[in-house]
């Protein structure tokens, strides 16, 4: 049997902390940037004993195997209790201004993430184009001024979502379709709230070249919302379609999730029936769960499929939570928020 | 008759006792301590039991993960001469229980007829029984309780070594083929019970002996093989069978009038269909040649069969494949339970282990071997590569396609790992491996097809260099199947750089076995040590100027960091070592002689039995016989 080994500030934990547990492994995805996000354990305390591979920022790494599951760096040590809490390389965006080579604000995702990286202000590998070309038409004008704000918009008015993986490598992808694992029946239900958000979006922007704002429509059928994208300066209006069909995806038209579900490995099998392993179920956007025998409300379905938003693994308890996306954020402001725009009242 | 004997530490506890109080009496020791039976009891292992949800209709699933502290209790009377002499027996015990470090606690039931256990004492408290018509006897009782680790083991360490290569290519001679019965007779013992074998007949091209067995008493079928068998340079014999589930069968050689059994080495799936292949160690006989070979497997059953697919000499204990830088082997462990080991692979004087080893132990095992390349059945020109680990390179550029048994599957989680080089410094370059089921013509299974949601993308630094990379996690078999199933696992492989060529694939259930590998160069012994009282951490020791002996070895953790895709690496996890048969398989890049050894105490429930046996020892055992 491989444990998970981890790895702080390049020493094994086993060597540097003997009687190191209580692991959680989380990872997230959607509605802002995903991948590897939190993962927390606790070391022996020993009085005047403080290992000096435990710093703020001291890179951590968690292998199955030769496999890597996940990756980060320390945040402050509890002392107190033991408690070490590492935080994914995704959030170092938060932190990290979307500039170009002369130091300018830009709002092309590529110039954008290589820069920061250049700068250390992130620690990624770009391997592919998130997006090549301006999202805006006025960069001057751009209210994106963090990297993840940048990437949220510019992801999401592309159907995408964003995220850094183990390897520490930005990826994006479009919302997973097919399931990738199958929750036996009677594993638990997912509770909803019957708030419909929006069905139809009508979005406000101002149109190349100055001049009174336009209109333009996504969606049908009612409720309707409209949303200010006046944030972006001047754009056209393919980008304004954009953007607000990233909004119409996020907000499907359905009853939003209130709760996830604590799967145990019987629970869980891969489409084809096979058992799958705990340490591979993770919000990483490639992974669909579908609720085998729990209807889904949204239509005729007799399965529920859902994108897997957060997966917290508990190691040592063998359980691993998986959460929806669309149950973090399902406030219609705070996702209009994300995309760029403004719920008009 | 012996007598029974316990010491805790450097204290005996339970004395001789007619000696030891003349020895008192006669003012030549203080006290005399007496262990009684009457409030002891060295207590049990306490299982660790996880319930599992599951979905069974009734009842509930729950696995024993591990075994607590036992708690032992031993009353002990001290007897003196005077009041001086058991304050000093007290001081004797306290002292005990306070020595720096752990302690342990042996017993012998019969000191004449039986084998010691070595209990490990965690801590030990003494506690005193007031009585206060024991003090006007020169007596006074004692309680001492002990933690103790779960088993109990032999006081001596065994070291064991496991099955290797002797030498170097491995060449093979066909006996017989089995595709005619010519040479073969059916086989039964014992003669005069209700059991009938029919046959020798062919079947799909193998020698099948099939067995009636209506009272269902225990009989031994199989067939006998008249044939000269030249051994002089082949001291291995391999049998391809299949016969349901009765496991390997016995192997008997005969030189004239003389007869021998052959010693089972090892037990491998052949790549496609359902047979077997078993090594066995040839005994030695008087001259080079065999004249007749005798296959047989014991049953209770009412009917079974044994199909004999081809019988060959080899100079190899265990399968090599391509080169005997890689090795399945197996090792042989002692005792009732799981033991705390340390796990060794070296390589010779004068050789290194080289830029690669690996060292993979499993339970359970189902016959999958780790080496892709011997299942290979698509991809680029090969080239073959004697400085190769697998005897073999190919370009990456178009898929490599590799079809395997999937019912040498468990479910679980396994991890591929390649060898690659590049032709250039500092290549980008992307593996993306992808798995599948067909069935065995060929014909894609519903539901079998895995996405590959992301490569692994490295830079392979050096031209030229051979490296590590971690290419995928996936969830295999794709789809189950059953034990018997015919069904292919389908991998494939792709690289995104044409030019990046591979040496070898390996492909490890890393849920239920564990894979520890090392990418440094120059070391001649690797060494897993496992957690114990003295040293709660498992360890990495590494050598590199002693020839691979244990003594100058160095604790390398540090360097046997985790994470192929970077410079110095590894995979590391904790290694089981069950009583039994262990299943290991070894990848060194460096010699084609590497060994692998255990070293252990054997673990007890209980009590101990007698020294194991050594290979040594049977071998010297049959040549007497012989």
């Amino acid at each position: 049997m491989t444990g998970l080994e981890i790895v702080v500030g390049g020493q094994l934990l086993t060597t540097i902390a003997p009687g190191w547990g209580e692991i959680t492994v989380t990872d997230r995805w959607g509605n802002a940037g995903g991948g590897c996000w939190e993962m927390s354990w606790t070391v022996p305390v020993r009085r005047l004993r403080r290992h000096q591979a435990f710093t703020v920022g001291a890179p951590v790494a968690a292998y199955v195997g030769p496999w890597p599951r996940w990756s980060g760096s320390l945040s402050e040590p509890d002392w107190d209790t033991g408690q070490m809490v590492a935080v994914g390389r995704v959030r170092a965006a938060e932190g990290a201004v979307s500039l170009d080579a002369s130091g300018l604000i830009t709002t092309v995702a590529d110039v954008a993430v290589d820069q920061a990286v250049a700068r250390g202000a992130v620690s990624w590998t770009r391997r592919a184009s998130i997006s090549a070309t301006p999202l805006l038409a006025s960069d001057a004008a751009s209210q994106l001024t963090y990297l993840d704000r940048l990437l949220d918009a510019t992801t999401q008015a592309a159907g995408t979502d964003w995220g850094v993986n183990a390897a520490g490598e930005v990826y994006v992808t479009p919302p997973a379709t097919a399931p990738t694992m199958l929750v036996a029946p009677d594993s638990g239900v997912l509770g909803t709230s019957d708030t419909v958000l929006a069905r139809r979006i009508i979005g406000r922007y101002q149109p190349a070249g100055g001049g009174a704002l336009a209109n333009t429509t996504v969606g049908s059928g009612s409720p309707e919302v409209g949303v200010s994208l006046l944030s972006y300066g001047s754009i056209t209006p393919a980008r304004a379609q954009e953007i607000l069909n990233g909004i119409l995806t996020r907000i499907q038209p359905r009853a939003a999730w209130t709760n996830g579900i604590t799967l145990t490995a019987p629970q869980v099998t891969n489409p084809g029936g096979c058992r799958t392993s705990l340490a591979l179920i993770r919000a990483d956007g490639f992974q669909t769960a579908r609720l085998q025998g729990v209807r889904d409300i949204r239509g005729l379905d007799a399965g529920t499929n859902f994108v897997v938003g957060e997966s917290v693994w508990d190691v040592a308890d063998q359980t691993v939570q998986i959460n929806p996306v669309g149950m973090v954020a399902h406030d219609l402001g705070s996702i209009i928020e994300d995309a760029g725009g403004v719920l008009l009242s | 008759m012996g007598d029974a004997r316990l010491v805790w530490g450097s204290t005996v506890l339970i004395e001789a006792a007619d000696n030891a109080q003349a020895e008192m009496r006669a003012g030549l020791r203080e006290f005399v301590f007496t262990a009684l039976a009457d409030g002891s009891n060295f207590g049990n292992p306490e299982a660790v039991i996880t319930q599992i949800r599951s979905h069974l209709q009734d009842g509930s699933l729950a696995g024993v993960t591990s075994q607590e502290n036992r708690q032992g209790r031993i009353r002990v009377q001290a007897e003196s001469a005077s009041y001086a002499g058991l304050a000093a027996a007290e001081k004797q015990l306290a002292g005990e229980a306070s020595v720096p470090g752990y302690s342990t606690l042996t017993w012998t039931p019969n000191v004449a007829l039986s084998y010691p256990t070595v209990f490990d004492v965690v801590y030990a408290t003494v506690a005193w029984e007031f009585d206060d018509f024991a003090e006007t006897q020169l007596r006074r009782y004692f309680l001492i309780e002990f933690e103790l680790l779960p088993f109990g083991r032999d006081a001596a360490l065994n070291v064991v070594q496991a099955t290797t290569g002797d030498t170097s290519p491995t060449t093979s001679t066909v006996v017989n083929d089995g595709s005619s019965t010519g040479g073969w007779a059916s086989f039964l013992a014992p003669v005069g019970t209700n059991a009938t074998v029919s046959g020798p007949t062919v079947v799909s091209g193998a020698v099948r002996v099939q067995v009636s067995n209506p009272g269902g008493g225990p009989v031994q079928f199989g067939a006998r093989l008249v044939a000269a068998v030249d051994l002089s340079a082949h001291r291995y014999i391999t049998v391809d069978f299949t016969n349901g589930a009765l496991g390997a069968p016995s192997v008997t050689v005969e030189a004239g009038s003389v007869s021998a059994p052959a010693v089972l080495t090892s037990e491998v799936a052949m790549i496609t269909g359902s047979a077997r292949r078993a090594y066995y160690k040839v005994p030695d006989l008087t001259g080079a040649t065999a004249s007749a070979v005798t296959i047989a497997n014991n049953t209770f059953e009412l009917s079974n069969y044994l199909a004999i697919d081809q019988v060959q000499t080899t100079n190899v204990p265990t399968l090599t494949q391509g080169t005997r830088r890689q090795q399945t082997r197996t090792l042989s462990v002692g005792g009732s339970a799981r033991a705390r080991a340390t796990l060794a692979i070296t390589a010779p004087a004068g050789q290194t282990l080289g830029a690669l080893t690996m060292l993979y132990t499993r339970t359970q095992t189902t016959g999958l071997q780790p080496p892709l390349r011997r299942y290979r059945s698509a991809g680029a020109a090969v080239t073959a590569d004697s400085s190769t680990i697998s005897g073999a390179r190919n370009s990456l550029g178009s898929t490599d396609t590799f079809l395997l048994p999937a019912r040498l599957f468990r479910e679980a989680l396994h991890s591929v790992v390649l060898y690659v080089r590049a032709p250039t410094n500092s290549v980008v370059a992307t593996f993306t491996c992808v798995a599948s089921m067909v069935a065995a013509n060929g014909d894609p299974l519903p539901e079998s097809a895995m996405s590959a949601f992301m490569g692994t993308t490295v830079t392979l630094g050096l031209a030229n260099v051979w490296q590590v990379v971690e290419a995928a996690a996936l969830q295999l078999p794709v789809v189950p199947v059953a034990d018997d199933s015919t069904n292919l696992l389908r991998l494939t492989i792709l690289c995104s750089q044409p030019a990046v060529e591979i040496d070898e694939g390996w492909i490890y259930d890393i849920d239920n076995g564990t894979l520890t590998l090392a990418v440094s160069t120059g070391l001649t012994r690797l060494e897993l040590r496992a957690a114990g009282l003295s040293n709660p951490e498992r360890s990495v020791w590494a050598g590199s100027v002693d020839g691979g002996g244990p003594t100058g070895l160095v604790r390398a953790d540090w360097r046997v960091v985790p994470g192929i895709n970077g410079a110095l690496v590894g995979s590391l996890g904790e290694h089981t070592v069950q009583p039994g048969m262990v299943d290991i398989f070894t990848g060194t890049s460096g010699t084609e002689e590497s060994a692998a050894l255990v070293t252990y105490a054997r673990s007890w429930l209980h009590n101990a039995g007698a020294p194991d046996v050594t290979d040594d020892q049977v071998e010297d055992l049959i040549e007497s016989n012989v």
